[in-house]
């Protein structure tokens, strides 16, 4: 790939190539502001999804335990029961969130209504929703892991771009263009001096 | 023929690098929000959402926004949603603003700093990673082209 623009060699295209330049350093400025933003709101979510994973870990055996003891205590059909005791169901709401023009997917969960005659049953369904809240909690924040990867790589790809490629192109084509301007005029005052200097000799010779 | 392709050529990497420029100018603030609503209005929705200038509905934590009524107390129906942090590359790089009075106020509280009511609050790259941290979906970060 050649290191010039293929473009006409006159003044208004350096003009041109100059303002270019200037919006095209303003652009990359912004883009890796963007990419360091993005890049600290992955390293954040990978933390906080660590975190998440450790206490569903402490959750789950909790719930193990309680479970097992529901069991030993009242048999099996003790979660037939935990099912017929709900009034209303939990929901759980699934949207977007934008994370600096990032689009990831979002959910929220939404408490339902229940009756627990059963004393036990209430550790065990309080700890059950926890679970289920944490867990569409993780899913939440790896989802926006793999979304801002993704636009991580897409970005980075933007600002090499921008680093590697055009602005040292439009660099190298502003330089050779006020190279050969500054070239051109030289000669122009090269030519006026020898006109000049043959005008006087006619002069002298008259 | 020769001439053609030249012209053809030239253009094709003009045309490239233009639209390069112009989708990142184009895209670069479409996550702010179409129209910001007031924290009250957000919390009596049954489900607390804005739409984003490219149509996208954005869901807010309503953790956040009863965390955000808690530190304004009175004043909580005057703050506008979402809490806009704007890049300020006159001050540097890794600055940011802040100028809404009350967003200065939740964002002073939340840092430990002091702020002064006529001007913007300034703010450095790691305290706006605690912020985001804090107010994940309440916050948006603003991209400023001068």
């Amino acid at each position: 790939m050649s290191s010039l623009l293929r473009i006409r060699p006159t003044k208004i295209e350096l003009i041109r190539l100059k303002r270019r330049r200037e919006l095209a350093k303003k652009v990359h400025k912004i883009l890796r502001e963007r990419l360091t933003i993005l890049v600290n709101e992955f390293l954040s979510r990978v933390r906080i999804a660590y975190r998440v994973r450790l206490e569903i870990n402490s959750i789950l055996r909790d719930v193990y335990r309680d479970s097992a003891y529901l069991v030993s205590l009242y048999g099996d059909g003790i979660f037939d029961y935990f099912e017929n005791t709900v009034r209303e169901e939990s929901r759980v709401v699934i949207g977007f969130e934008n994370i600096m023009g990032v689009k990831s997917y979002t959910a929220m969960v939404r408490k339902g209504v229940f009756t627990d005659p059963v004393i036990e049953l209430t550790g065990f369904r309080e700890n059950s929703i926890r679970l289920i809240q944490k867990l569409i909690e993780l899913g939440r924040i790896e989802r926006s892991i793999i979304s801002l990867g993704e636009e991580i790589r897409r970005t980075k790809r933007r600002v090499n771009a921008l680093e590697y490629i055009f602005i040292p192109k439009l660099e190298t084509t502003i330089r050779y263009l006020s190279m050969k301007f500054e070239e051109r005029e030289r000669e122009e005052k090269a030519r006026l001096k020898r006109v000049k200097s043959m005008l006087e000799k006619k002069k002298g010779v008259a | 023929m020769r001439r053609k392709k030249v012209l053809l050529e030239m253009s094709n990497e003009k045309d490239l690098f233009n639209k390069l420029i112009s989708v990142e100018l184009r895209l670069i603030n479409k996550h702010l929000p179409y129209k910001r609503v007031s924290l009250c209005d957000l919390l009596k929705m049954d489900i607390p959402y804005i739409v984003l200038r490219d149509g996208t509905v954005h869901l807010m934590d309503k953790e956040e926004l009863l965390y955000l009524s808690k530190l304004l107390a009175k004043e909580a129906c005057k703050l506008k949603i979402p809490i806009i942090i704007e890049t300020a590359p006159s001050i540097g790089e890794g600055a940011y603003i802040v100028r809404d009075h009350l967003a200065k106020k939740v964002i002073a509280t939340i840092l430990g700093v002091d702020y002064i009511l006529d001007k913007p609050l300034v703010i450095y790259r790691p305290q706006l990673y605690i912020i985001r941290e804090k107010l994940r979906t309440t916050t948006t970060i603003l991209f400023n082209l001068e």
